[in-house]
């Protein structure tokens, strides 16, 4: 009982692990270039929901201040917010480049598969 | 009022930036080529004034980057470790693209190579922001913008085995990326701070009341695995050969000798600064970096006996000198990370002179890298062969070499360990007669008269003042330290006193 | 049972990306592979296949169970974590409470998130601006048409392309673009101006501008944006909203770290305001380099 509460208690967290796994494995285990780009794209995304929800306070507003002295726990925590800002910035660029490389490759080899590419680059070099 | 001195660490790593930033609306590459070793050379004297500065006043300082002091604002800290790593990188940025540069010409199109030159500044920005950094997302920011740079560099040369060979390299250093960003939100979660003193004092009184062990504990881990995977750890170095073989000769000197650098420091401040050594021991993760780094020395220069194209013969002996550097780091001491120290700036100086004469080679044998197509090009390119000579031996640890001095030091670290002497004194004495037995034949070969007819209907080479300029400067570094070791301990050891 | 058998095959070809969907044709856009190019496949020698096949079955075997500790290992943490939405959490220390009490005195923005990425942590943002100028000109590195790249064939290819999209024009998205760019571009600009006080900022407000911008070249084509946009233009306000932001907060940095005054009036959002329009036009020229070189390969 005391660990289903603990796992309510940090939803967010469980499952911002779990798609963390999920986005890893498919990281490592897909030979689809293009589908390792999504399995990363899910492991920062589960990051930043990891980042995000650390940040939260409940029933807090918005960190818009508003005017006249305020009491700092009105406001959800800002920081999180920020990095989580600079996180996806660093994932959109990341995703640019990797496909922009991929498609390069597409060009030249006619495939994504990276079995099949690091055979071909194997026979090239001999 | 501070002293200007201070100042330095903040210009060096904003002049790099914004040269990498004008870099791309420069069209001719030569010109960018000639203003990045210029930058390189200033933040180098820069550097230098504040190495000057810190050991002359045994002191090291935080620069607040902005107008609010920790725990609010961006820190840098700096000190004569910092400023020596720091001088080293710029030296080492210097001496690698005026080595690399007939081959830039040739392997890059002239479109394009002043883009080469932003990634080549960007690198060098980085590796200086995570060698000064005292703020742990400004590494991660830093980071990202290394592992970008770095891959751009390897693919500036446009083949289809070298796309590869980044791809491989991009999905690899991006799970090294993605488990430190973890590692670094749960860390932040349980102490509440970014700045590495403010998370250095939440870290130890947690570790007093053993609130959050766990989440502690795993956060280290995360972190030292993501970097180590970043720095071609051993079971994590598959990228690296085919990266660095397949990359145009200055991207490998760079890559090989600072990129791999950068993460490793980074790893060190984290280590020293945040976590304390004692707190390191306590959680049993460097002894995963002692058998890592172990592994790496005997597998890294088994693989390399294999290969027989040069440059990867070179990147496996990287993968080799890594497992040194971890293995001062897994030994847990002050005496094993100084030792570490040590081989970083050995490593640094002589690995991107070793590729560097390689490519010299290899343009003198008719642009072939295979070791038996190599035979009698050292007659053709004297220097490059001095150089590649000078550089094996001091890989291997002959004595008034840099190597030496290093390898000392971690035999003499390993004396400091209760249980492991024995192995880690064997584990070096194999490794020894392992490198030995892949660079003595490269040197043998490419001193031993080749066929007159295969090397007659080549045209002479040209002088190229930038390469002799590098050699020259790097031997003369391998043997300072093979010497004049003293005041460099010093330095090392001041600054991990000052971190 | 054969039919969940077969369901079960089924979805494990769609996960393996064998298995087409009946209505890909729907999906499927205008540019399809092209096919004629798509070389010659030699299949390896069998005995490269087997010592290949020795590194391939183990691979995933390794990474499978990698990837199940490395998961349990991170749930046992997550449980001995602050719980969610506390107020009481390590995360919610006097650091956040500072920028939330003096976030407007200090730095002249309301909006609490502008104020501590581009003010108090104002150097990690630079960092982040580089890395998106980074990830440009690397895809500039690739894909910028050159003689790598592009054969005679793919020059012709693409020509044919441009002449079929000049032919048959798409009437409803360029009534839709010429409608819908300046309400989209204004509300760029909004979020890009008001970023202090409001949600938005540089970041938003650029990615925005940055849409516009597609709209009106995928409903024009893109010699219609070159008339105002072309290289040298993308380049300058490229270069120049970094230098901007450089510039401003190197001299923020240094008059802060050496104690001296530096007359940035708190007005307006202070630093705040300038900042976000540097890193906006940053953002704006990344996103529409991203679709340039995604689509055509130029500017």
């Amino acid at each position: 009982m005391d660990l289903i509460q603990r796992i309510l208690e940090n939803r967010f967290s469980v499952t911002a692990v779990i798609l963390f796994g999920i986005g890893f494995a498919n990281l490592m285990l897909q030979y689809n270039l293009v589908k390792k780009v999504v399995g990363f794209n899910i492991m920062d995304s589960a990051v930043f929901l990891l980042l995000a929800s650390q940040g939260y306070i409940e029933g807090a507003m918005p960190p818009i201040v508003a005017e006249g002295a305020v009491e700092a726990t009105a406001y959800i925590n800002p920081i999180p917010s920020g990095l989580v800002l600079t996180g996806i910035v660093v994932s959109v660029s990341v995703s640019a480049f990797s496909l922009a490389l991929i498609q390069r490759i597409y060009h030249k080899y006619g495939t994504v598969d990276l079995r099949e590419l690091v055979m071909r680059t194997e026979k090239e070099e001999d | 009022m501070r002293p200007f001195v201070e100042n330095f660490p903040f210009f060096s790593i904003f002049l790099v930036m914004v040269t990498g930033i004008l870099l791309s609306v420069v069209r001719s590459g030569r010109l960018a080529m000639r203003i990045s070793v210029a930058v390189a050379l200033i933040a180098a004297v820069l550097s230098a004034q504040v190495l000057a500065y810190t050991v002359g006043g045994d002191l090291s300082f935080t620069y607040v980057m902005g107008k609010y002091a920790a725990p609010l604002g961006n820190e840098i800290k700096a000190g004569p470790l910092q400023a020596i790593l720091a001088l080293t990188f710029c030296v080492g940025m210097a001496i690698s693209l005026l080595g690399g540069s007939r081959d830039l010409e040739r392997d890059v199109l002239p479109r394009k190579q002043n883009l080469y030159f932003v990634m080549s500044n960007l690198t060098l920005a980085s590796l200086l922001a995570l060698t000064y950094t005292n703020d742990l997302f400004t590494g991660y920011v830093f980071i990202e913008i290394s592992t970008i740079a770095a891959c751009a560099l390897v693919m500036a040369r446009d083949t289809g085995p070298n796309m590869i060979a980044t791809i491989r390299y991009l999905f690899l250093s991006l799970m090294g990326s993605g488990l430190f960003l973890i590692g670094v939100a749960i860390l932040y979660s349980v102490t509440g701070h970014l700045l590495m003193p403010q998370i250095h004092d939440e870290f130890r009184l947690l570790a007093a009341t053993g609130q959050y062990a766990l989440p502690l504990t795993v956060s280290v881990g995360l972190i030292t695995v993501g970097l180590g995977v970043k720095s071609a750890m051993f079971p994590f170095h598959l990228w690296l050969p085919d990266a660095h073989g397949s990359a145009t000769t200055a991207s490998s000197a760079i890559l090989s000798g600072l990129v791999l650098k950068g993460y490793i420091v980074l790893m060190l401040t984290l280590m020293v600064r945040v976590f304390t050594l004692e707190l390191v021991l306590k959680t049993r993760i460097n002894d995963v970096l002692l058998v890592a780094g172990v592994l790496g020395m005997v597998m890294g220069s088994v693989r390399a006996i294999q290969q027989t194209h040069i440059k990867r013969m070179l990147a496996y002996s990287s993968v080799a000198q890594i497992g040194y550097i971890f293995m001062g780091f897994g030994l847990g001491t002050e005496v094993g990370v100084v030792a570490s120290c040590l081989h970083i700036l050995v490593h640094a100086c002589s690995k991107p002179m070793l590729f560097c004469c390689a490519g010299k080679l290899g343009d003198a044998a008719g642009h072939h890298k295979n070791l038996k197509n190599l035979r009698g090009s050292a007659y053709r390119s004297p220097l490059a062969g001095v150089g590649f000579t000078v550089g094996a031996l001091s890989m291997i640890g002959i004595p008034l070499l840099g190597g030496f001095t290093s390898k000392l030091y971690f035999a003499s670290a390993s004396l400091h360990t209760s249980d492991r002497t024995a192995v880690i004194l064997l584990v070096l004495a194999v490794s020894t007669v392992l490198n030995a037995l892949y660079y003595v034949p490269a040197v043998l070969a490419i001193w031993s008269p080749g066929s007159e007819e295969k090397l007659a209907g080549l045209p002479p080479m040209e002088p190229d003042w930038g390469f002799r300029v590098s050699t020259l400067v790097s031997i003369a570094a391998i043997f300072a330290l093979g010497i004049l070791y003293d005041p460099a301990i010093n330095i090392i050891e001041a600054g991990i006193r000052l971190m | 049972m054969s039919k969940k058998e077969s369901a079960w095959t089924r979805f494990a070809a769609w996960v393996n990306g064998e298995h087409e969907p009946a209505e890909s044709r729907l999906f499927s856009m205008g540019m399809g592979p092209r096919k004629e190019r798509r070389p010659e496949i030699t299949l390896p020698k069998r005995e490269e296949k087997q010592r290949l096949h020795g590194f391939l079955s183990w691979y995933p075997v390794a990474s499978a169970v990698i990837g199940v500790i490395l998961v349990g290992i991170l749930l046992a943490t997550v449980l001995a974590m602050p719980s969610f939405g506390q107020v009481e959490n390590p995360t919610n220390n006097e650091v956040p409470a500072h920028y939330l009490q003096h976030t407007r005195e200090e730095t002249g923005a309301s909006n609490a998130v502008a104020g501590m990425i581009l003010n108090y942590r104002g150097f990690d943002t630079f960092g982040e601006s580089c890395v998106l100028f980074l990830a440009v000109s690397c895809v500039f590195i690739l894909l910028l048409r050159d003689e790598n790249n592009t054969s005679q064939k793919d020059l012709e290819q693409a020509q044919r392309r441009e002449q079929r999209r000049k032919r048959r024009q798409d009437v409803i998205l360029q009534e839709a673009a010429r409608l819908l760019s300046p309400f989209i571009l204004l509300f760029g600009a909004y979020m890009l101006l008001g970023g202090h006080h409001s949600p938005g900022g540089g970041f938003s407000g650029g990615a925005v501008l940055g849409g516009a911008l597609i709209l009106y070249a995928s409903a024009f084509g893109q010699d219609a944006i070159r008339r105002f946009f072309n290289e040298k233009v993308y380049n300058t306000v490229r270069v120049i909203g970094l230098m901007l932001y450089a510039v401003l907060f190197g001299y923020y940095i240094f008059t802060g770290a050496n104690g001296l005054e530096n007359h940035i009036p708190l007005d307006y959002g202070g630093l705040i305001l300038p900042i976000d329009i540097a890193v906006g036009l940053v953002v704006a020229c990344t996103m529409y380099g991203f679709y340039a070189m995604f689509t055509r390969g130029e500017l």
